[in-house]
């Protein structure tokens, strides 16, 4: 395969230790020794539970925070590099979307300033195309111009909210997105409808993915490849497939034995099997 | 304001009182020769006369009616609230502003004067710059303006550190957007209703700061407010009360009227703040 | 069958929102029996989470519009019970509520034992006292009872927290645990644990539970019974087995739909084998 749209060699980030107060509690690990590549249209999920540092890895690779030790590649070339213009090419080439659908965007926005900022800066559209554009955009996340681009923020539902994120980060035509559990505050219907949305998005427009979850039935749903991360650490990287259908480590193992499912028959008869053996907890 | 922010202002339990005194001060401030029987310097009525239907609220030692002074005082005394407070907020706003977005040694220095001038008491800092430089009306705002200044950059920069780190924000970051569209587009319009209850306070705070200048003696003499109307009447507590009383209560109403407006836009952006608020209705 | 231990009938709970009337509630009908685990399914909005606290009778009372129907609890009206008797029901033999966020109901600055402590008052002593708080976080599946007990909530993990308010929750010994949402804040392997712990009490002891839930994961893996709630109202009830096999109303059908969209897994019982 070609190089890698986003890779990362030796991530590690540590916080505290040189506040100004001295911070008497030493360093904290966040990330320790993350390597993981992402190439085009493919869908790389990141698995973790609180504290196994997906989210500063997510802020990481969005070149929002800077690592403490290790090295992000776009295109195969060391962000640290980058000077102002390569670094505009990379947000218009990597986009975010964030778990909250709520504080996602700006409360004091309207829709269709939202995204005409992000148009405009990018140059993606004019005066006279910008009404055009978000129509577009806002079509292409299942919302309809005429009646959505009025609106702020509280005057939409979560899942509303959410199609509103994706279609700023789809604004810029991206690469690449990394969505940091974007279904996780969302009802379950709405959920399955953004989850389709992604997909979608994904097959038509041969979009990368970074999605980062908690939740074991999302990643099996989309994902191509599998990083198991657990208290900053990558545990177990591989094809979904293999990861999920033939987990070598332990805390895949107990991640998915935790898993709930939908069928009260399956989930009795799976629990009566596992019924004395508990999961081990994530907390050392 | 908007028509919208009115209504919503109105709807909390003080804020419409609140707004409702500080527009009646302002009016009959502003429109005080309208009300005023007399200029604010001229002498010439009978002195120390109890509050009578001539003089609803008295006259002076040297002969002056207490009402007519006190509306054109209020000019003075409501300049400084309102003036000092802007200014403050100026001030306060962008250094808080500039620490909170740039973060880094920046930050450090900038936060550090911020201390320097929170450690020392308001009114050390007023006096001193007074004594200093003269009792000059506009210094005296800026001397007031010198001294709350910390509380306004602190707290803008509390804002726009816990700003900073909403998705929105990041978000934006993301998509490249420039600084100046970071800082006025996406950062400020969200911190400044917190910080505007702020602004309501140091402007009652500024009123009671230049009372108690006047009080001392130390405001500006060509101009009459009301800190200096007390000063006048303290000579005179025992044979006319109303020298000192009716100023008195204008401070009084002036801090209420700024404080009850506080109360009111925290309120109105902060609905978990009220008793008769809705709860947040979950499934 | 014998008597519903908790039952609703006709219940409404109109809310005032800004300036507008809310019908959360609107005429709900539901039973649960002694030893039965009853699970509320229903999405944000729906109305389960003001149903859950006016049937414990702990919706704020300054925003309510309108509060009728009848709630009943071993034969007394709830709705209408005098403060002290609610009380007493509340310290003894009643109705017990697990809430979402475990950490806002626990205070900060108390040791768990001081906690608990407070929910075993009607205790003669200190020794009693703590044999008991031993004995109901061991109940929950902390077996390392004694530590937990001179820890600071701050200290404890997220399902710990949980599991420790689930104790709380049995200090009075009540007859019915109603749990709002109990594991949504909580990661899937401590979630799964939580589940256990409750499956535990409602199978081993016979517990009647009252669980409400946006996860038809959890309603699978816990409840007897199941009320569907939209829009204020119960759009089905049914059987557990009934309800995933043959949903009856549309909205269910839609929302067993998108569960099996998010649930369908090539590596189903791998975990378990």
């Amino acid at each position: 395969m070609s190089v890698p749209i986003l890779s990362a060699r030796g991530i590690a980030k540590s916080f505290g230790g040189r506040g100004w107060l001295g911070g008497g509690g030493g360093t904290k690990r966040a990330v320790d020794e993350v390597d993981l590549e992402v190439n085009e249209g493919e869908t790389l999920a990141i698995v973790g539970e609180s504290g196994s540092g997906k989210s500063t890895l997510a802020r990481i690779l969005l070149g929002l925070t800077k690592p403490t030790a290790g090295v992000v590649s776009y295109d195969g070339r060391p962000v640290d590099a980058f000077g102002a213009a390569d670094w505009a090419q990379f947000r218009k080439a990597v986009q975010p979307v964030f778990q909250d659908p709520a504080s996602s965007l700006n409360p004091r926005m309207r829709v269709d300033t939202t995204l005409s900022h992000v148009l405009r800066h990018h140059k993606l559209a004019t005066h006279d195309t910008m009404a055009a554009e978000i129509a577009g955009l806002l079509a292409s996340v299942g919302l309809d111009a005429a009646q959505f681009r009025d609106r702020y923020p509280h005057q939409l539902s979560g899942g509303q909210q959410q199609r509103i994120a994706i279609a700023r980060a789809m604004a810029v035509r991206p690469r690449l997105i990394i969505a940091d559990e974007p279904l996780s505050s969302l009802d379950m219907s709405v959920q399955a409808q953004i989850l389709d949305l992604l997909l979608s998005l994904k097959a038509s427009r041969r979009l990368g993915l970074v999605l980062i979850s908690h939740d074991l039935n999302v990643v099996d749903a989309i994902a191509d490849r599998v990083i198991v991360m657990y208290l900053g650490r990558i545990v177990e990287a591989g094809p979904a497939q293999q990861v999920l259908g033939n987990p070598a480590s332990d805390y895949t193992r107990s991640l998915l034995a935790a898993k709930l499912v939908a069928e009260p028959r399956l989930a009795r008869a799976r629990r009566t099997a596992m019924d004395g053996v508990s999961a081990p907890a994530p907390i050392s | 304001m908007s028509l919208d922010l009115v209504r919503r202002l109105f709807a909390t339990r003080f804020g419409g009182t609140g707004a409702v005194i500080l527009v009646a001060i302002s009016l009959l401030s502003i429109f005080a020769p309208l009300f005023a029987t007399t200029g604010p310097l001229d002498v010439g009525l009978p002195s120390l006369q109890p509050p009578s239907w001539a003089y609803p609220l008295g006259t002076d030692s040297i002969g002056r009616d207490v009402r007519s002074i006190l509306l054109y005082a209020g000019r003075s005394s409501l300049t400084i609230g309102f003036s000092a407070a802007a200014m403050a907020f100026l001030i306060g706003g962008t250094m808080g502003a500039l620490a909170g977005y740039f973060r880094g040694p920046l930050a450090a220095v900038l936060l550090r004067i911020t201390d320097l001038f929170h450690t020392l008491p308001a009114i050390i800092i007023v006096l001193f710059t007074v004594a200093l430089m003269g009792a000059s009306f506009w210094l005296q705002v800026a001397a007031v303006a010198l001294a709350i200044w910390p509380i306004e950059a602190r707290l803008m920069y509390g804002q726009f550190i816990t700003l900073s780190e909403r998705e929105f924000v990041l978000a934006a970051r993301a998509a490249g957007l420039p600084t100046f569209h970071m800082i006025f587009r996406e950062i400020l319009p969200n911190a400044v209703p917190v910080v505007i209850v702020q602004v309501a306070l140091d402007a009652s705070t500024a009123i009671l700061i230049e009372a108690g200048l006047g009080f001392l003696g130390l405001a500006d003499p060509t101009r009459p407010s009301w800190g200096e109307m007390l000063n006048r009447g303290q000579e005179y507590l025992d044979p006319a009360w109303w020298m000192s009383v009716f100023p008195g209560m204008a401070i009084a109403i002036a801090v209420l009227g700024f404080n009850l407006f506080a109360d009111g836009v925290t309120e109105m952006f902060n609905p978990r703040a009220s008793a008769n608020v809705a709860p947040k209705l979950e499934g | 069958m014998a008597d519903p231990l908790l039952s609703a009938r006709d219940v409404k709970v109109h809310l005032k929102a800004h300036g507008r009337i809310v019908k959360a509630v609107d005429g709900v009908d539901l039973d649960v029996e002694p030893g039965q685990c009853v699970g509320i399914v229903g999405e944000s909005g729906s109305g389960k989470s003001t149903l859950g606290r006016a049937m414990t009778r702990l919706l704020p009372n300054v925003a309510i519009a309108e509060l009728s129907g009848a709630v009943r609890f071993c034969g007394e009206d709830v709705l209408a019970m005098a403060p002290e008797r609610l009380r007493a029901l509340r310290r003894h033999r009643g109705m017990s509520m697990v809430f979402q966020d475990p950490l806002s109901y626990l205070n900060p600055t108390l040791r768990i034992d001081r906690q608990l402590g407070e929910a075993l008052r009607h205790l003669p002593d200190r020794q009693a006292v703590r044999a008991r708080s031993l004995e109901l976080l061991r109940q929950v599946g902390l077996d390392d009872a004694d530590r937990i007990l001179r820890l600071y909530p701050h200290e404890l993990s997220g399902g710990m927290r949980q599991r420790v308010l689930i104790a709380m929750a049995l200090a009075p010994d009540p007859q019915i645990l109603v749990a709002d949402e109990p594991t949504t804040a909580l990661d899937a392997t401590v979630q799964y644990q939580v589940i256990q712990t409750l499956r535990r009490l409602n199978k081993e002891r016979g517990l009647a539970m009252l669980i409400i839930t946006h996860d038809l994961g959890m309603v699978a893996e816990l409840c007897d019974r199941v009320y569907v709630m939209n829009g204020g109202k119960i759009v089905e009830a049914a059987d557990v087995f009934a309800l995933f096999e043959a949903p009856q109303h549309a909205y269910t059908a839609s929302l067993l739909a998108a569960a099996r969209k998010l649930h369908q897994s090539r590596a189903l019982g791998t975990g378990a084998a």
